[in-house]
């Protein structure tokens, strides 16, 4: 287990860990399911960690120590104090974050685990990106730049550059498919349960680009058909990230490149079944248009009025083919015939 | 633009919009658009909140460049340690003692790293502690 000892609700550090997780809550407009229990890190080699519980763990000699030197030291810190007590921060934000959306249920229709190298790339992508952007908004609503100015005018490392590179691209080219803003793609995703985040994605293309041609009872297909599309390329994310080849800036490209590759997969898929829904509207519209009692008598002969089908072939691996080819029962108005 | 006064959180919802939807966005639309956000700091009533939206308004470049990368050995030695752990599989029982070892092994390469680096791959085994935590449940 990394939590150790409780650290007492009282204290100093105690109530400096809530206020920030406070002002996370503030800054994302997301309430956390922060459960109150704080713990002192038992390995020594960890800052901290936010549990899947609701707990969090913090390291004494890395955060709390250097957080209390920042309010205590009576002068300006050095230039390597600071940056171990805006790590210190940074560590307890980007913790904080992760517990601003709950882990969701792995079972249900298009989720993922939590734990796979995707689903936690993703994670810590959007976490980290959320991290350095905010962390100086942090500092100064908890008020600790009023005790070391110091410590906004210094500078952060990211942990994960491959990570953050993949989401932000991922998050740009499912703006460009679905034609929202990147802003609200990232606040879907930020909100999205862990399980979710690759299902939000597709939920938000279906909405905005399948929404008035795909019949409603679809949905769960085609999602898993979208989320099937994108997800092997960021695993790749992983992978690339796992090479003793790669300069971090190629890592940082890799990533980049694999969330692109997710994106064009996206965007193909999206295409083949939008493609897909139109043509069989553009036929029922022709067909109702013209009653041909030889065109009537053809379609009994063949076996009836064929319905959209919500299931596709991909196409070389990133794209997708409407599936017109298979023979289809027709059910009701809408083909059902779902896989 | 009005001159209508604004609080903290009008501007900061504007600033989190722009961090986002300015991603990948030309110079001269990160300039306009700074130049717009520097006026709406200006109109924030309270003199706390208008001096933290000056400042805000002035990183919007430096953080939609997103933050410093690493240089060092030790951090690239340590994401290749991360990813492996994270793409690991295998039972729990073997899995939990190898998380183990990559996690003294960031920690030490943390150690040797410069510091403006050393926090950045400690930061690695936040996730690592997590994934014991889940395998032990």
């Amino acid at each position: 287990m990394s939590a150790g000892r409780p650290v007492p609700p009282n204290s100093n550090e105690y109530l400096w860990v809530a206020g920030v997780v406070r002002s996370v809550e503030k800054l994302s407009g997301t309430a956390s399911r922060w459960n109150g229990e704080l713990y002192e890190e038992t390995r020594s080699n960890a800052g901290g960690s936010a549990m899947d519980d609701g707990g969090m763990t913090v390291n004494v000699d890395r955060v709390l120590k250097p957080v209390a030197q920042a309010y205590t030291a009576g002068r300006p810190l050095t230039e390597d104090e600071l940056v171990n007590a805006r790590d210190a921060v940074l560590t307890v934000v980007h913790e904080a974050k992760h517990l601003s959306n709950t882990l969701g249920d792995d079972s249900a229709p298009g989720a993922t685990p939590v734990y796979s190298p995707d689903t936690l790339a993703l994670e810590e992508g959007l976490t980290e990106t959320w991290a350095h952007e905010n962390v100086d908004d942090v500092i100064q609503d908890i008020g600790m730049d009023r005790a070391q100015p110091g410590l906004l005018s210094t500078e952060s490392i990211d942990s994960y550059p491959a990570y953050t590179a993949a989401s932000d691209e991922l998050i740009r080219g499912a703006a460009a498919v679905s034609g929202l803003p990147q802003s609200q793609v990232r606040e879907g995703l930020e909100q999205a349960d862990r399980t979710d985040r690759w299902a939000a994605v597709a939920d938000m293309v279906i909405d905005e680009r399948l929404g008035d041609v795909m019949p409603a009872e679809h949905r769960e297909v085609v999602r898993t058909q979208l989320v099937q599309a994108m997800r092997p390329h960021l695993a790749d994310v992983a992978a690339a990230q796992g090479s003793e080849l790669q300069s971090d800036v190629a890592k940082s490209i890799a990533g980049h490149q694999s969330a692109g590759r997710a994106v064009i997969a996206l965007s193909t898929s999206t295409t083949g079944i939008e493609n897909h829904y139109r043509d069989w509207h553009r036929d029922q519209a022709i067909n109702q248009a013209a009653p041909d009692p030889e065109v009537d008598h053809l379609r009994k002969f063949l076996g009836g009025q064929t319905p959209p089908d919500a299931s596709f072939r991909a196409s070389g691996g990133d794209g997708a083919v409407p599936d017109n080819v298979r023979q289809l029962n027709s059910r009701r108005g809408h083909g059902q015939s779902l896989e | 633009m009005n001159d209508e006064p604004v609080d903290y959180e009008t501007f900061q919802a504007e600033m989190r919009r722009l961090l986002s939807d300015l991603k990948g966005a030309t110079p001269d639309v990160v300039q306009a658009e700074g130049e717009r956000l520097r006026n709406l700091a200006e109109q924030v009533q309270d003199e706390r909140g208008r001096e933290r939206a000056r400042f805000r308004a002035g990183q919007l470049p430096r953080l939609l460049a997103g933050p410093a990368k690493a240089s060092s050995e030790q951090f690239q030695q340590a994401q290749v340690l991360f990813a492996r752990a994270i793409n690991g599989d295998g039972p729990a029982g073997t899995r939990i003692p190898q998380l183990e070892r990559t996690i003294e092994q960031i920690g030490a390469l943390a150690d040797e790293a410069p510091v403006r680096e050393a926090g950045a791959i400690r930061r690695l085994n936040s996730p690592l502690v997590r994934l014991i935590d889940h395998l032990q449940s």
